[in-house]
């Protein structure tokens, strides 16, 4: 039976780069609209299922080396293309148990750079999905 | 393996240097995401168009530049730099922006605030390095020359100047950013020759590609009599470095 875990080592790739210790936090939420197909006859709301939408939201602090993180999130804005995400659990191999999530985000908006007094320069940015969100298992 | 920093920035507004009296600063890029689906999608698929930049400082009020805050109120086209330090070379993102509000707030036995909103305009923006940064400079001289970067056709960097403190008998500066293609700047290229400052102000000049030189440097004049100013350089490249 599985049992809960804490996560230490999720793994978030960035356009093919592993973000490593960048990251604090990831959360991947997807949803699908709903449509009301309520007819004359229905005693009960009628919905439809519509298209799906995803998310991805990451929690980072800024890595101002030469090809580091905040280069990587100032060059994604700049070419206005989509950027291939991974986010798996663990940095083990995929499995059935450690499952990668893939899928292309939008850069909608990015924290190029904040500072505050005695805090960690960083912050939180969600990406907007654009086509399929995979779950690999191999 | 990336090193968390916890960051001291510089912050420059036209003439102004918002550093002693800011806590908080920040630059978000957007874009807006259109709808592109059609029947052949499974999934919402989306474009992106109209990027822009907006920037937020704010923190405590002083009288250096309360001044400015409200001159430059309802202005456009404002030089704008915010760099990771006030040192030379350091990470600097470059621009020319609006002020579209005046905030401050005055309370009994608090400290005076300010808050600063900001929009990158048609000016332009860039994230590039702090070319120079003088203090009580009386004396003509070069800055350190810096490899950067060149710009592509069609693309292009921001040369911001900003003097925010001038004294002396009839003082003047003139800053030039030039480039090369080696260290030496055996033969050096004007990229961005700065209007001749007699007093405090601020200028942004744009440098269009095609530019092969990856050499930058500013070099600077300085006449009068016991002259002396405090100015920064900085150069930001659309493209990035």
């Amino acid at each position: 039976m599985a049992t809960p875990e804490i996560i230490k080592n999720a793994r978030v790739e960035w356009g093919g780069t592993a973000l490593g210790n960048v990251v604090s936090q990831v959360e991947i939420n997807g949803d699908t609209e709903v449509q009301d197909a309520t007819g004359f006859t229905d005693t009960n709301r009628v919905k439809v299922l519509g298209f799906n939408n995803w998310s991805m939201t990451i929690t980072f602090k800024h890595d101002y080396a030469a090809a580091g993180f905040n280069k990587m999130l100032y060059d994604a804005w700049v070419a206005q293309a989509p950027v291939t995400l991974k986010v798996r659990k663990s940095t083990s191999a995929i499995s059935t148990t450690n499952p990668e999530f893939v899928g292309d985000v939008l850069i909608t908006r990015a924290p190029l750079f904040n500072a505050q007094i005695g805090q960690v320069s960083g912050g939180q940015i969600t990406l907007e999905g654009t086509g399929t969100l995979a779950r690999n298992v191999a | 393996m990336a090193t968390a920093e916890i960051i001291r920035p510089a912050i420059w507004l036209d003439a102004y240097d918002l550093r002693r009296g800011a806590n908080q600063a920040a630059i978000d890029a957007s874009s807006d995401a259109l709808d592109a689906t059609c029947f052949a999608d499974l999934n919402r698929v989306k474009l992106l168009d109209a990027p822009a930049v907006a920037i937020s400082v704010s923190g405590y009020m002083t009288d250096d530049f309360d001044v400015g805050l409200f001159d430059t109120w309802g202005d456009q086209g404002l030089a704008l730099t915010l760099a990771k330090s006030k040192a030379a070379a350091a990470l600097a993102f470059v621009g020319g922006g609006t002020n579209g509000a005046y905030r401050t707030g005055m309370a009994r036995g608090q400290v005076r605030t300010f808050a600063l909103a900001s929009e990158i305009d048609t000016t332009g923006f860039g994230r590039g390095r702090l070319m120079h940064v003088g203090s009580a400079v009386g004396a003509t001289g070069n800055g350190a020359g810096q490899q950067l970067r060149g710009i592509s056709a069609g693309a292009f960097a921001l040369a911001n100047l900003h003097v925010t403190s001038v004294s002396g008998v009839t003082p003047s500066l003139t800053v030039t950013v030039q480039s090369d293609d080696n260290s030496g700047f055996t033969s050096p290229t004007a990229r961005a020759a700065f209007t001749a400052r007699t007093a405090i102000g601020a200028q942004t000049i744009r440098i269009d590609g095609l530019v092969t030189d990856d050499w930058w440097r500013a070099i600077f004049t300085v006449s009068g009599t016991t002259p002396a100013f405090d100015f920064a350089v900085a150069l930001g490249f659309s493209e990035g470095i």
